[in-house]
């Protein structure tokens, strides 16, 4: 393998190659030194040009050149006297396979070199393998398939912070596709824009086995789906917590009301039906909140209606039931909310995720929690429910809960947000996994650099100039940030195309 | 100007139902009024969504019941169409529903072939009426999933006039809660745009619409065709069948209820009792209530503070309800435990759910003997003993080994019989 520079000085962290002429090197670009039976792995994280020559000299050449003094003039061996200066940092030692922290420096003067696929021999594929992408360096893509351990990655929360446009959809449907058919994880999708199931193109329903390991419900069902319907009694006081604003008085009032009348409480809030030792004035507000936030409403005749219809008075009853199995059985749930506002949107989720935290812990009370799948919810644009500002005003809420104790009882969250800014440090922190895009924000970067399980610290640049699809993952798993290139939905599913003949029925 | 035509709507019958011969009469006796009832309202033709009959071969002497007053009908002009039930369906063996529509008694609603990999149905077109009638029959354990997955939903879709849809089938949004999962499809399977859609196996009932399903009817039962459906009948079910008027859309539903027996059901709670403070507080309740032409059920559940469910005289409990006039009188107990033995709970209350779950638990644990080394042996049993197939072979294989010997019938004669269902079930060969 070509040489394209050699270690010529720096520190711990920011390691300086000269560049070797004609030598091409890019941000993000992994190159190698080897040093006895032992390797370094580098990354560029900047390219500065170098030279020998005093800078006002060679502004005096290029103004000779540009203004028509003399159009041959050159420098006198100019690869010598010109050239790149490389800035990386080594991001992993590996010997006899395995993989340390560095802690000393590349040997002096030592050659570098690029990448070979043969040089990720040391990674595995790990126990519970979820697949995200292939190990990139730079823009180049080496056929090494990066996966990690879901069971630890998933019940550890993962963050996915991305701008519009990065190719945060088509990770989410790669990950979604290559976990669809392995039991070991459930996964919930809240799926406000309906983008992963395929309604109109493809998606996860184009998985060979969606039939079994996939179910997708949505308030307009396509053939084969089911419809987003929850009997409205299936609701309970808590799953409101910290989902929409509430006063403490309108919060009794709401435990008065199931007290009283079980199941149908809120059917009663929503006929305005008076409550015990509750002032009238606070059953109206409540009564007006659940119509207008929710469209929980009653008619003249005393009959419930939902105006998007996702509450039912009569429907429904087996869908909180169904989930929560599926989810415990490893299926992966989607669940169209695109025509939801937020707080419909958050308070299915708060129902699922309640219910199965609640049944999780009841597993692990009984020593049954080891048989059951880990269970994951992917949440759109998270600072919904854990922004700083919205855990102060409205309270906890399950989503903060799940982010702080979920792991304990195999429930993980992965988030997805545009701002990781506003979350605070502590939730950020307890999101293990950092799944990184693209993002132009210099306040979201420091966020997410300052939150990364590896120190990402002169990864700013890199960070920035990630281009669609191109993806650094960080981890309390990986002993690395790892760079990735997450390939095309559309073009990774064509290989799983179902090819299995099909039997011939008889119909009676 | 067209003329009102109307319909009746019936499902889940399940004649010859029950143990019990005072409640199995019941239960005919409802269907026989319930076929009355279509006479006297003049109506051109009755829909019934499966489960007609409780077994795929009943007792004979139920069928000749349910014949002669479906005869009666037929006679009187009424049209009779049907669907398999999950219960009165066999995959391998011809069922009385076979026998039965061969005497063109009524006419099977789920016809049509797979062309390709698309299921085609026929209509059939009711002749006094224009109606147009077509279904999917039901399967054991939901099976029936497959068919509604490959159908020609488009083509039915296409036809015009007045169009009803028969099933046998729980839909997932209308599943009242006790249906397993896996056990019901989503309404968006179904064909859209029928007038009216007719469903059995639930039995509840329930009237919905959704949006392109202008109405989606599970009538529940005639009668009850176990303890819980009696005691849903206790705390108010009704049971009945609807009867509809259509002209080109339907433009009335009426339900009509079917009145057999009044049902009495009183649930005891055994805590902090001793079996003498259970047995007085049962026959307070007997001695209490009217009982007159009613189903009694009791229900005593708990964990007794000293003695055993032995040392109850249930059966005197029993005799007083009957002396007071009860029709009928049950005592449920498997709930209730003494403090010195912990019963072994079943989860589930219906036969079929019970069966269910223990042939799931079974079928989970179940592992190929290691010393079979044929991968297409292994890849056999696979099929046929594990998974869904698993189950449903063994519903399918109970369903042959609880037949009763006939009336007249030889030991050889029945136990060839029976070996006959079996090998067909699990279509191994006679090597006997």
């Amino acid at each position: 393998m070509e040489m394209i520079g050699s270690i010529i000085s720096g520190k711990h962290g920011n390691i300086l190659i000269r560049q070797k002429s004609g030598a091409e090197v890019e941000l993000g670009d992994l190159l190698i030194v080897e040093h006895q039976d032992t390797f370094l792995l580098l990354q560029v994280h900047d390219v500065v040009y170098g030279s020998q020559i005093p800078v006002k000299h060679l502004e005096m050449v290029s103004g000779m050149k540009l203004e028509g003094y003399t159009a041959e003039l050159d420098f006198i061996d100019p690869n010598l006297r010109n050239y790149g200066i490389i800035h990386v940092k080594a991001v992993a030692q590996i010997k006899d396979g395995n993989v340390r922290i560095p802690k000393t420096l590349p040997p002096f003067m030592g050659d570098v070199r690029h990448v070979l696929k043969e040089d990720f021999d040391f990674l595995t594929k790990p126990s519970n393998p979820v697949y995200f992408g292939n190990i990139r360096s730079g823009s180049k893509v080496l056929d090494v398939p990066v996966y990690l351990n879901g069971l630890d990655v998933f019940t550890h929360h993962v963050l996915v912070p991305a701008t519009t446009g990065r190719g945060k959809s088509n990770l989410i449907k790669i990950m979604l596709w290559d976990v669809l058919n392995k039991d070991f994880c459930g996964i919930l999708v809240l799926d406000p824009h309906d983008e992963y199931f395929g309604r109109h193109g493809k998606g996860i329903k184009d998985h060979p086995m969606s039939k079994k390991y996939l179910t997708y419900y949505s308030p307009k069902p396509v053939r084969g789906s089911l419809s987003l319907i929850f009997n409205i009694t299936l609701i309970k006081p808590w799953h409101f917590r910290g989902i929409i604003s509430l006063t403490e008085a309108q919060q009794q009032a709401m435990y008065v009301a199931y007290n009283m009348y079980q199941a149908n409480w809120l059917i009663e809030v929503a006929r305005g039906t008076p409550l015990q030792n509750v002032d009238q004035r606070t059953t109206s507000v409540l009564q007006r909140k659940m119509d207008t936030l929710l469209g929980i409403h009653a008619d003249d005749q005393g009959n419930v209606h939902s105006r998007t219809n996702v509450f039912s008075t009569s429907l429904g009853l087996s869908t909180l039931k169904d989930i929560l199995n599926g989810l415990e059985q490893g299926k992966k749930i989607i669940l169209d909310t695109s025509l939801f506002t937020d707080e419909v949107e958050l308070l299915i989720g708060s129902m699922v995720l309640q219910e199965i935290l609640y049944r999780y812990k009841n597993y692990k009370q009984k020593g049954t929690l080891t048989d059951k799948a880990v269970v994951s919810v992917i949440l759109e644009e998270a600072p919904r429910v854990l922004s700083t500002e919205v855990l102060t005003s409205l309270g906890k809420n399950i989503y903060s809960d799940i982010a702080r104790e979920g792991r304990k009882f195999k429930i993980g969250l992965i988030a997805i947000t545009q701002l990781a800014s506003i979350i605070p440090k502590t939730i950020l922190a307890n999101l293990n996994t950092k799944i990184i895009l693209g993002n132009e924000l210099g306040s979201e970067r420091l966020a997410i650099i300052n939150s990364a399980s590896q120190d990402l610290s002169a990864d700013d640049r890199n960070i920035a100039s990630l281009d669609k699809g191109e993806v650094i993952i960080s981890s309390n798993f990986t002993k690395f940030a790892v760079p990735i290139q997450a390939p095309l939905f559309e073009k990774y599913i064509q290989q799983f195309e179902d090819t299995s003949k099909k039997e011939k029925r008889r119909f009676v | 100007m067209i003329n009102m035509h109307k319909f009746a709507h019936m499902a889940d019958c399940h004649i010859g139902a029950w143990r019990d011969e005072k409640l199995r009469n019941m239960n005919l006796r409802a269907f026989e009024k319930a076929i009355d009832v279509c006479i006297e309202e003049k109506v051109n033709f009755i829909i019934i969504s499966g489960d007609l009959f409780d077994t795929n071969i009943p007792n004979l002497y139920y069928v000749k019941q349910a014949v002669e007053k479906l005869k009666f009908a037929k006679n009187k002009g009424i049209d009779i169409y049907m669907v398999y039930g999950s219960h009165d369906y066999s995959p391998n063996t011809i069922s009385v529903i076979d026998v039965l529509e061969s005497t063109e008694l009524f006419e099977k609603a789920s016809k049509g072939e797979y062309q390709d990999e698309k299921l085609e149905l026929q209509f059939i077109v009711n002749n006094q009426t224009g109606a147009k009638i077509t279904g999917l029959s039901g399967r054991k354990v939901g099976l029936e999933k497959e068919y509604f997955e490959s159908l020609n939903a488009e083509k039915l879709e296409q036809e015009k006039g007045f169009k009803i849809f028969l099933f046998h089938t729980s839909i997932t949004e209308m599943n009242p809660g006790y249906i397993p999962e896996g056990q019901s499809i989503p309404i968006s399977m179904f064909p859209k745009g029928f007038d009216y859609y007719a469903g059995g196996n639930i039995h509840k009932k329930n009237v919905e619409k959704f949006k392109e399903y202008p109405i989606v009817i599970y009538p529940g039962p005639l009668f009850a065709t176990d303890f819980r459906g009696l005691e849903d009948m206790a705390r108010g079910e009704k049971r009945g069948f609807y009867i509809s008027e259509f002209e080109d859309t339907i433009k009335d539903t009426k339900f009509f209820e079917v009145e057999i027996s009044e049902v009495i059901y009183q649930s005891i709670d055994a805590d902090d009792r001793t079996a003498n403070q259970i047995e007085e507080k049962l026959l307070e309740k007997a001695n209490a209530l009217d009982l007159e032409n009613k189903i009694v059920l009791f229900r005593v559940s708990g964990t007794m503070t000293s003695g055993r469910p032995v040392d109850i005289d249930f059966r005197r409990v029993k005799e007083i309800t009957l002396d007071r006039g009860a029709v009928y009188t049950n005592i449920n107990r498997y709930a209730l435990q003494s403090k010195e033995k912990v019963k072994i709970k079943v989860k589930g209350e219906r036969k079929s759910e019970i069966e269910e779950r223990i042939f799931k638990e079974r079928l989970h644990g179940f592992k190929i003997d290691p010393s079979i080394k044929s991968a297409k042996i292994r890849k056999f049993l696979k099929n046929k003993l594990m998974g869904k197939k698993g189950t449903e072979l063994a519903h399918n294989l109970l369903d042959v080994l609880r037949v009763e010997k006939r009336e007249g019938e030889t030991n050889t004669d029945f136990r060839s019989r029976v070996l006959k269902g079996v090998l067909e079930v699990t279509q191994l060969e006679d090597k006997a």
